[in-house]
């Protein structure tokens, strides 16, 4: 259980730099904000219900951005600068880094979105106004979910390459891609395998190719949960979308670790 | 049961050969000293036998353990001293020697270890502010932590002033009375001298020799070494070239600034060098005599012997010519020793 040293050394890293600190500021700072423009609509009239759907809203950028932020250099800066040597003179493995190095830094980013959700409801509450307490326990749980799976994309991207040039194109890259980008990827896709002309109703996998996006799947889930929604005939399954988020957190580490693990330092 | 088994290892980096089958045993309580010029491949085996590295064929057991198979059980009962490593940059110095207890589940205290190895004063400071050679102690401090039964240290001396490298020496010592395994590689060859009882000498990827210190010197046949000051008219160079020629004489090595020849050579070989230096116009002003030192032994090995280099791989600079095929057997503790050196 070595990882877990490696993880708390992570955390410890991060209250020690300052970092933890910037990170809960900035998701404070506008956590805050949609906790403020929440008061002002519910003060002329409007209901506080819109609380989670603007917390929603800013967290589909800011948490991909945050948790990419946070984990695209952790592996490979050490490999590149040598704390590895010196951690791998004491009895860990290149899995304890890789698992340590992950779970550490999303906790740095889960206590930044707990923190500030906390004190954003505190400031709705204090202002004299109830929450939607449902609705808010599953954006929560949700945004914990997206963050953890960035931060892996993160971590893969960071075990896979030896060059922090590279993880950081990569790591925009994926954040382009997954976060905006896929919004045309399918009918792309679908446009391409057609013969370059787009067909009259979309095949029946073009919804699942949609969810491959962790940001589509983690929109889908919460979609679900939040509204009660059940899903046309058309939609991604929840089940699916709730196996591709599973799949990022777990894949792109493990791939990231293999590769770390066969390569030399 | 060997402390460190390498058999046949190789590594090749694209059509590089960084190390073409390396062959070594060091035994329980040896003090193993690893010597090459720059570039030989030292790291590299390093690197493989820590598993920081993966070696291209062959296989290395340290401590009875494969360590591609197990490296963490074999981190658990070694002590690494790391090249190339940079301290935790959020990190005091006690932090990290308390970090390495916390990894191995010592019950070393750490304050003990960082004034064993001198680091007394700057335990608290962030180990990112450390200069090259308390970067270095802080990590043979966190190497030390558990009693390690073996101790590989990659150039232990880097960075080091002379009070550190003579702590260095003494934590050596003291570490092979406790009983432990050491292995160390270096270019500084008076610091293996000082502590090693069995040496490897390692060129362009390959062993060429592995011996004590007194078979390598009887080896080498080199065993007296001649220091001649000159005076200053003296044309050094050509008196080094005559001298060179002389029958016994296995290096000669200039000293231009001081005027100084450093002749290795057959103790009987002595007296002609004189006579030679003074034959070829060289006016002597002083002349001292003592044991060769392992820099003769080891150019004359690195630079003369051993297999041409391998493609991608360069000479090392100012190779000398060594003269490796003397005969006359003296036994060591014969030899005169007078200081070799003023």
């Amino acid at each position: 259980m070595s990882w877990t040293l490696i993880a708390r050394k992570e955390i410890g890293d991060s209250v020690r730099s300052r970092q933890l600190f910037v990170f809960a500021g900035l998701f404070v700072l506008i956590f805050g904000l949609a906790a403020y423009a929440t008061v002002r609509a519910a003060r002329t009239g409007g209901s506080t219900d819109e609380f989670v759907g603007l917390l929603s809203l800013v967290s589909m950028v800011l948490v991909p951005v945050a948790g990419l932020s946070l984990a695209h250099e952790a592996i490979v800066k050490r490999r590149t600068n040598g704390q590895w040597r010196l951690m791998l003179g004491l009895p860990h493995s290149r899995r304890d880094l890789v698992v340590g190095t992950y779970l550490g830094r999303f906790a740095i980013l889960a206590v930044s979105i707990l923190v500030s959700v906390v004190l954003a409801s505190l400031f709705v509450l204090v202002s004299g106004f109830t929450l939607p307490w449902g609705s808010l326990a599953g954006f929560v749980a949700l945004t914990l979910v997206l963050a953890l799976v960035y931060v892996a994309i993160g971590i893969g991207i960071s075990a896979f390459v030896r060059s922090t040039t590279l993880t950081a194109f990569l790591a925009f890259g994926s954040f382009l891609l997954f976060v905006f980008a896929w919004w045309v990827v399918p009918d792309a896709v679908v446009y391409v395998v057609n013969g370059l002309e787009m067909p009259a109703s979309s095949p029946w996998w073009t919804p699942y190719l949609e969810a491959l996006s962790p940001s589509r799947a983690h929109e889908r889930v919460t979609n679900a949960v939040a509204a009660g929604e059940t899903g046309s005939e058309s939609e991604i399954p929840l089940w699916f979308a709730a196996l591709v988020l599973a799949g990022w957190a777990v894949i792109a580490p493990g791939v990231g670790y293999l590769r770390f693990n066969e390569t030399d330092l | 049961m060997p402390a460190i088994e390498l058999d046949g290892v190789e590594k090749h980096f694209g059509d590089v050969t960084a190390l073409r089958g390396i062959d070594l045993t060091v035994d329980r309580g040896d003090v193993f000293g690893f010597l090459g010029p720059n570039g030989a491949g030292k790291s590299t085996t390093i690197d493989i036998m820590l598993n920081y590295s993966h070696a291209s064929a062959g296989s290395v057991r340290v401590l009875g353990t494969d360590v591609e198979d197990d490296p963490v059980a074999v981190r658990r009962r070694i002590g690494v001293l790391p090249e190339g490593f940079e301290p935790f940059e959020t990190m005091t110095g006690r932090q990290h020697i308390q970090f390495a207890i916390e990894s191995k589940g010592a019950d070393d205290y750490p304050e003990e270890i960082i004034e064993r190895v001198g680091l007394e004063g700057a335990g608290d400071r962030p180990a990112h502010g450390y200069s090259k050679g308390m970067a270095q102690r802080l990590a043979l401090g966190m190497a030390l932590v558990g009693e390690p039964d073996l101790l590989v240290l990659d150039e232990p001396s880097t960075g080091l002033d002379p009070h550190g490298v003579r702590r260095m020496r003494e934590i050596v010592r003291e570490e092979v009375d406790r009983g432990a395994t050491v292995f160390f590689s270096s270019h500084i060859l008076e610091q293996v001298e000082a502590v090693c009882n069995r040496v490897g000498i390692l060129r362009y990827g390959e062993l060429i020799a592995v011996d004590s210190l007194e078979r390598l010197r009887g080896t080498v046949g080199a065993e007296s070494e001649l220091t001649v000051e000159l005076a200053g008219t003296t044309a050094v160079a050509a008196v080094a070239d005559a001298v060179e020629s002389l029958e016994g004489v296995s290096q000669v090595a200039e000293h231009d600034r001081e005027r100084t020849l450093v002749v290795g050579c057959t103790t009987a070989a002595k007296l002609a060098v004189l006579d030679e230096i003074r034959a070829s116009g060289g006016e002597i002003v002083d002349f001292s005599t003592g044991e060769t030192s392992l820099e003769e032994l080891f150019v004359s090995y690195t630079g003369a012997a051993g297999a041409k280099p391998g493609p991608g791989q360069r000479e090392p600079e100012g190779s000398a010519d060594g003269d490796a095929e003397s005969g006359d057997e003296t036994a060591p503790e014969q030899r005169p020793n007078t200081e070799a050196r003023r």
